[in-house]
């Protein structure tokens, strides 16, 4: 319902990175579930680039969480890499950092 | 507390309005002199304040109520509405780190943590607001980050 929240999709070597680009809060939180879970449907290594992310809130951290469970349950790889600034602090304070492999930048994916 | 009306902003409590309230009080924050960085913490605090007013409060429509105060230090945020009488500063929260794998993680709480974390104090009352009860929630906000935010 909102176009805060732009999405890329990017290949490097076996990874699909998918970059968000701009805010993802409660208003656009289930646009974002989607366009994620499509991605993660197509690939076996799905990264999620929130370098791009001004803000994320407790909507977009259920979001994270959802799509960990999604990838548990399909036996697919997901991280996040490019976690930086306000997201970051916003992940650490809520432990959710803790959840998943993160990355600093999408260049330190192996 | 006194109350003037002229102080406080009404607006239809639904999802399709939340980005002018939010917009409404980022404006005062901004005016008020608290930095682009502060802002969005502020956000991250009255988000899921706001958002549960909007689905829980009302079993068909109603109206928010928003006054935002600027002091020398503080900035404060007032959230009135009529609804069911609902006390967010009791609600569970999530922040305290369960160490359940992610498979077995409850989703959700991290707003009323959020709230928890960014304001320096929250005081809940169920009072008369205008003639009518209401669910009144005062916010205050440090515009400077301090060494506990």
């Amino acid at each position: 319902m909102s176009a805060k929240v732009e999405f890329k999709n990017l290949i490097q070597g076996n990874w699909h990175i998918l970059q968000a680009i701009g805010r993802i809060d409660a208003t656009n939180a289930a646009a974002a579930q989607t366009a994620a879970s499509a991605a993660m449907d197509n690939t076996n290594q799905l990264a999620l680039d929130m370098s791009h992310l001004e803000y994320i809130s407790s909507a977009g951290l259920r979001v994270l969480l959802s799509l960990g469970k999604k990838a548990k349950k399909d036996a697919k790889k997901f991280v996040l890499c490019g976690v930086i600034g306000m997201v970051k602090e916003i992940l650490e304070d809520s432990g959710t950092d803790m959840l998943f492999e993160v990355y600093n930048s999408a260049a330190d994916l192996k | 507390m006194a109350k003037n009306v002229a102080d406080w902003q009404k607006f239809p409590a639904t999802i399709e309005n939340y980005d002018q309230i939010k917009d409404y009080i980022i404006v005062a924050a901004e005016q008020a002199g608290i930095s682009a960085r502060r802002r969005l913490k502020l956000e991250l605090g009255f988000e899921e304040v706001i958002i549960n007013v909007i689905n829980y409060a009302y079993e068909s429509e109603g109206d928010i109520f928003i006054r935002c105060s600027n002091d020398e230090k503080i900035f404060s945020l007032d959230i009135v509405d009529y609804g069911t009488p609902f006390n967010p500063i009791k609600k569970n929260d999530a922040r305290t780190l369960d160490k359940s794998a992610i498979e077995d993680r409850k989703i959700g709480g991290f707003g009323i943590a959020f709230m928890k974390k960014v304001f320096a104090e929250e005081i809940y009352r169920r009072e008369n607001f205008f003639g009518k009860s209401a669910n009144h929630l005062h916010l205050v906000f440090n515009k400077i980050s301090q060494p506990t935010d």
